[in-house]
């Protein structure tokens, strides 16, 4: 018997608000170097630094089928049994009706313009022989395809598909602007506590500042701006390595 | 005119053999297939040549119709012999042939639509193109499925056949609570061994394996992906990211007894192993039993390991029938229709497990043996052609935690039943 898709996500609801963290929480995303692209990248970095900046714990598990196991198709997804969860805002919101939350005070306009900026910025910069490594000859050929010709579409969609190299780096620029007049000498976005805004602008800055990518000039762009830069240090060194030493 | 008795060991020779109405089919390929006529030296030789070539004719759907008809006349051109004929053939060459048929295996209804062109290059090879839509999908194209094959018999003889098929599926295993998208090419070649057809087949298929929906147990989900399965027969391990090898054999035997009663018992077994110690057999690959055509009182595909109800499949198995048929009673099993019934009486056993490459063989052995399922009923059996429609009541006895069981009255049709 199949149950159907609908009360799966009552069912969701109902016992996603009544239980807390169940220890077997298990965050599914692909192998990072060989597989990724950007945006995917900077989405799982993203997911992780919300989690260890909410103190929840999970296990990482790498696997080269977790964009096909997604329900979605978005990695990463989260895994708590028995429901699974994928892409940043859908694992934010079981996280929020499981009680835990970081932002109370989040301004909703500002963070859905900031992310439509975000995943347009790195949409670009799709490193297609990198996708697909891992699987053999010839499939690993047309799989990489497949997913550029996806994007392809998605960036279409939003416009995006025509714009010369200067002219997404001018968008890139008026973002980082915006972020660096918006962070001005806080600690965080909203003040001296992390929220969800927090956990995305550093995975995606970060992913593009360490990323080895043919061209390094974005990296040259958040740079100039000097405390966005110290931020994803900060965010960094508190959430990745102290967590690690634990 | 020829008007004379002939006898088969009178002698005679076909010096030539004329065939007329020929568009697209080629002369080498002919003279190919009418080789043997050449070579008879009397009548019985001469009948049983021509009844070689017209059965390769027919086999490549060279002419319209299945029984093209000769005529033998006097040889009177140039070394004519006294007893030399010509053999004419003067039939139309076939074009084309398509259609549509309706299918039904397990739980689905399949509507096929087909079309063929025998004879493309002249020389006996055929390219068909089928494409199978299920009607519980509407006319989504999504999930159908479409071939293409390409075959050649080699020297004109079409024991010796080359076959190269591309194809396209999409289907669901709701059993399982996958869909799985499979594109693949098979090169094969056939041909005469011993006292039967062999067939070595390569077959490259690349499958991607998504859950079918949210409800879909984990297991199952953590096997989606993209694979590459490249196999001859079912040893695969040449290239691609699959590599196991599998066994598989069935046996039946039936005897008469007195009373017009038929016993049957068929036994089947199965065994994989993978060859890559850190790679788990996949789900696509896995033995899967039970149901209306194996092991009766199941679901289909309901026997052994399950998680949330999404059957994983196994590398082991082995099933046991034995079945007792009778006519239908009194006078209804001689009628015309009657004569397609039988009632008959079955015990069905078996089993499906995973094998513990960290056990002994006995204790692997022992678990197969020890969790076994057994089920017995009786029903009536529809026979027409080589496929079987059953209806049974079963009474499942044995059963272990997860199976999902089927008591009571259980429907089936297909070709193969155990």
């Amino acid at each position: 018997m199949m149950t159907s898709p609908l009360i799966v996500d009552a069912m969701q609801v109902e016992i996603g608000a009544t239980e807390r963290w169940p220890d077997d929480v298990h965050l599914y995303q692909p192998y990072q170097v060989q597989q990724m692209t950007l945006p995917d990248n900077a989405s799982c970095l993203s997911v992780k630094t919300f989690l260890n900046m909410s103190g929840l714990k999970y296990s990482l598990e790498l696997r080269t089928n977790a964009e096909e196991m997604s329900p979605s198709g978005k990695v990463p997804f989260i895994y708590i049994p028995p429901f699974i969860h994928s892409g940043m805002d859908p694992i934010v919101a079981a996280v929020n009706t499981r009680g835990f939350s970081l932002s109370e005070s989040l301004n909703d306009t500002e963070r859905s313009e900031l992310r439509a900026y975000m995943v347009m910025i790195e949409n670009i910069l799709v490193t297609k022989p990198r996708y697909g490594s891992i699987h053999p000859w010839p499939i690993n050929l047309i799989i990489p395809w497949q997913k550029q010709r996806s994007i392809k579409a998605k960036l279409e969609a939003k416009g995006w598909a025509d714009k010369s190299l200067e002219q997404v780096y001018d968008e890139v620029k008026t973002c980082c602007q915006a972020l660096s007049e918006r962070l001005q000498d806080q600690e965080y976005f909203f003040g001296d506590k992390p929220t969800e805004l927090d956990a995305m602008v550093f995975g995606h800055l970060y992913t593009l500042l360490t990323t080895n990518l043919p061209d390094i000039d974005l990296a040259i762009i958040i740079r100039n701006y000097g405390n966005l830069a110290n931020f994803c240090k900060r965010v960094e060194i508190k959430y990745f390595r102290e967590i690690e030493e634990d | 005119m020829l008007l004379r008795e002939i006898s088969d060991d009178q002698k005679g020779k076909i010096q030539e053999v004329i065939v007329k109405g020929i568009y697209k089919t080629k002369e080498d390929f002919l003279k190919k297939t009418f080789k043997h006529v050449f070579k008879a030296e009397n009548f019985s030789e001469i009948k049983r040549a021509i009844e070689e070539a017209t059965v390769r004719l027919n086999t490549l759907e060279i002419f319209k119709g299945s029984r093209p008809k000769f005529i033998l006349d006097i040889y009177e051109g140039p070394g004519a012999q006294p007893d030399g004929y010509t053999l004419i053939l003067n039939e139309k060459e076939k074009y084309f042939t398509g259609g549509t048929t309706a299918q039904i295996d397990r739980d689905n209804a399949y509507l096929k639509t087909y079309g063929k062109v025998p004879n493309v290059f002249g020389r006996g090879e055929s390219l068909s193109a089928a494409f199978t839509l299920n009607p519980k999908y509407g006319f989504n194209r999504e999930y159908g499925s479409k071939n293409l094959v390409f075959k050649k018999p080699i020297g004109a003889d079409p024991n010796y056949m080359l076959n190269a098929d591309l194809f396209h599926s999409n289907q669901e295993y709701t059993w399982s609570g996958y869909k799985e998208l499979a594109r693949g090419v098979v090169l094969g070649l056939s041909f005469p061994f011993m006292n039967g057809s062999h067939n070595i087949q390569w077959n490259g298929i690349w499958r991607d394996l998504r859950a079918l929906s949210p409800a879909t147990s984990f297991a199952v989900r953590e096997e989606s992906g993209h694979t590459l399965k490249s196999s001859i027969r079912e040893y695969a391990g040449l290239g691609g990211n699959i590599e196991f090898l599998k066994h598989d054999m069935e046996f039946q035997i039936s005897q008469k007894l007195p009373l017009e009663t038929v016993i049957q018992l068929s036994l089947a077994g199965g065994l994989m192993k993978s060859l890559n110690p850190s790679r788990d057999i996949s789900i696509n690959d896995r033995f899967f039993t039970g149901g209306p055509t194996s092991l009766r009182g199941f679901n289909f595909q309901g026997v052994g390991p399950h998680m949330n109800g999404n059957a994983l499949g196994a590398d082991a198995y082995w099933l046991c029938g034995l079945h007792v048929y009778r006519p239908l009673p009194f006078n209804i099993g001689k009628s015309e229709i009657g004569r397609h019934f039988r009632t008959h009486f079955f015990v069905n056993a078996g089993n499906l497990v995973n094998i513990d490459m960290n056990k002994t063989a006995k204790e692997n052995f022992q678990t197969l043996s020890e969790s076994y399922r057994l089920s017995y009923g009786g029903g009536i059996v529809l026979m027409f052609g080589f496929a079987k429609l059953e209806l049974n009541y079963v009474f499942p006895i044995r059963s272990m935690e997860g199976d999902r069981i089927c008591p009571g009255l259980q429907f089936g049709v297909g070709i193969e039943f155990l």
